[in-house]
């Protein structure tokens, strides 16, 4: 407990530490709001949909949800494809790492923020949420672990000591983490300094092999590694679905199937799910206007502050931690009162309904973060031909230049607008077969459905309203 | 009518549009491209903007002028078109650029602290 605590101050330190850089630089994005007429088609169809799909759902009862299988095909993924993308992630792990501690402290003159921020955190949760999670086949935490404790076997007996890990801590530990990593992500200046992202890479990866120690590898993996949760979830979405029993198997779902609960959540599971959704929507409110003048005002009373002083943090942090609890208080309404509708334990329902609120969250990430991704996501290319910033050109990239012209702002409304309804729709969809499945008859499914749709609705509107919104920075003074 | 014909009508309605609408797009571009350049006037006074403009809005394509002066040296940068310039008092900068790109760009001073001034919202066509 005290070491974690210790790593959590250190962790704050540095990135308090590291205030010279400026806030936003990598996050910044270039988007024009969403037209208003763009945003009148979006919601209408939003809920024309929503109308439209309860009338159809209404006549026909669905299987029970255990009893679907959703694979159309499986496979298993050859080892030398296994070992050569563990290889290459753990190489990408070390190059980030190294160039962080000892390439250009400039912030686009070295690989690690990029990599990181964009090619890794965004690109890479695309690739999760819309081809396939490859997160637990090459997490080079779990691949290095790996191979030391099949070094150390002969004279050890394995590096792990199998405490007992606690039924009732659940994925808590992950809950912090994932909040700190927001934390780190959306607030901590500082945040796009190389060197600060190698040394919370190295304390991360202390922290994860700790765990691994202690309660073992699989059992980390479930509980405490964070970004194997999120990516998780995430990857529920995703069409390939990659598992491993005595070696990795990769099948062929179709989209948003792996949503569908098999089993309820457990309370700390739903409580991580709550939180990540609520972070997607905290990022995109952060930069509109009513944000701005909310933090201009309380400025205002203050007289004059600095921009990247602790108030503005506070501030931050707040919203960071209110905007989860927020949307945790309204779901737990509509499940208490789907819970009144049907007669049914509001512990099951909680952990049963909130995967279906994850594909509004994914389309409302997609529209938000695909340009920057498109365009930020381009500086890898010169990065790649000198990740240090040294003046190397090892692949003939260096002069490359940046496009910020790659993707009309047109292109990203259509996007945005095709992303949020057909999330809307996929979303209503799984709270429909969920209820059928829960609820056995479809009349007190269709009941039950009424408050999660309001919910959804409003989501969406939210997600619609924040794309709406010109991009703007706090400015107080 | 089956399922063919119909996919194959909107295939071809959709490759028309689409056609049409980038015959349009480029037609725009090379009108544009003799005519004027769009010419802002924008004073920096005390490190922020005078008057209250909020954003600079031109069309994709235009050719574009922003002429700066300032009450002190300011550093102007305007961001993703990557322009920098630095304005000294009694005397005027300009920052020209074609609009190729659409999107909403920040033009922030820039020295102790970073600031943003205004926004130069560039809108397709």
């Amino acid at each position: 407990m005290k070491r974690a605590a210790t790593c959590v101050a250190a962790f704050i330190a540095l990135a308090v530490l590291g205030g010279e850089a400026r806030a936003h630089a990598l996050a910044q994005r270039y988007d024009l709001p969403l037209p208003l007429g763009y945003f009148l088609a979006a919601s209408s169809a939003a809920v024309v949909m929503t109308f439209v799909l309860l009338a159809l759902f209404w006549r026909h009862s669905d299987e029970p949800i255990e009893a679907r299988d959703d694979t159309i095909l499986r496979r298993t993924v050859p080892d030398l494809v296994v070992a050569g993308l563990q290889l290459l992630a753990v190489l990408m792990l070390t190059l980030v790492v190294a160039a962080g501690l000892f390439g250009n402290p400039a912030t686009f003159k070295n690989i690690a923020p990029v990599a990181v921020w964009v090619t890794w955190w965004v690109g890479f949760g695309f690739l999760t949420a819309f081809i396939g999670n490859l997160w637990p086949l090459i997490n080079p935490w779990s691949s290095i672990f790996g191979v030391v404790e099949k070094l150390a076997r002969p004279r050890t007996g394995g590096l792990s000591f199998h405490v007992h890990y606690p039924r009732w801590l659940g994925v808590w530990p992950s809950c912090g983490l994932f909040l700190l990593f927001a934390w780190l992500e959306l607030v901590a200046p500082g945040r796009d300094v190389p060197r600060n992202i190698a040394i919370a890479i190295l304390i991360y990866s202390a922290f994860t092999w700790v765990g691994f120690a202690i309660f073992g590898r699989d059992t980390w993996l479930k509980r405490g590694e964070v970004f194997s949760i999120y990516f998780g979830l995430f990857g529920r979405f995703a069409p390939l679905n990659f598992t491993h029993d005595s070696r990795w198997c990769v099948s062929l779902r179709p989209f948003a199937t792996g949503l569908l609960p098999r089993t309820p959540l457990e309370p700390s599971m739903t409580a991580f799910t709550l939180l990540m959704l609520g972070t997607v929507t905290v990022d995109g409110f952060m930069e509109t206007p009513l944000w701005a003048m909310a933090v201009e005002r309380v400025f205002a009373s203050y007289g004059s502050v600095d921009a990247n002083s602790w108030m503005y943090m506070a501030m931050q942090t707040a919203l960071l931690i209110a905007g989860p609890l927020m949307l945790a208080g309204l779901y737990l309404v509509v499940v208490a009162l789907m819970a009144r509708i049907s007669g049914l334990k509001l512990a099951n329902l909680s952990g049963l309904f909130v995967l279906s609120l994850i594909p509004i969250a994914i389309a409302y990430h997609l529209s938000h973060y695909f340009s920057l991704f498109a365009v930020a996501g381009q500086f890898i290319i010169p990065l790649a031909s000198d990740p240090f910033g040294y003046g190397w050109d090892l692949f003939g990239t260096t002069l490359y230049r940046i496009d910020i012209g790659i993707v009309d702002a047109k292109s990203i409304w259509y996007l945005s607008v095709i992303a949020i309804v057909t999330g809307h729709v996929i979303a209503v969809w799984i709270g429909h077969v969920t209820a059928c499945s829960v609820f056995g008859d479809t009349r007190t499914a269709g009941r039950s459905q009424y408050p999660m749709l309001v919910l959804m609705v409003c989501y969406t509107m939210l997600s619609l309203w924040i794309l709406a919104q010109p991009i703007v920075e706090p400015n107080p003074r | 009518m089956n399922c063919r014909d119909v996919a194959a009508k909107l295939v071809s309605i959709a490759v028309t549009t689409a056609a049409i609408s980038i015959g349009s797009t480029g037609d725009g571009l090379a009108q544009t491209a003799a005519v004027e350049p769009r010419r802002f006037d924008l004073r920096v006074e005390n490190g922020r903007i005078a008057g209250n403009v909020k954003t600079v809005q031109v069309q994709q394509g235009e050719a574009v002028e922003l002429k700066w002066s300032a009450d002190r040296r300011t550093i102007v940068h305007l961001h993703g078109y990557d322009i920098e310039i630095t304005v000294n008092p009694g005397q005027t900068q300009v920052m020209a650029l074609r609009a190729r790109a659409s999107g909403r760009f920040p033009i922030e001073s820039h020295g102790d602290r970073n600031t943003v001034l205004v926004y130069l919202e560039v809108h397709p066509r």
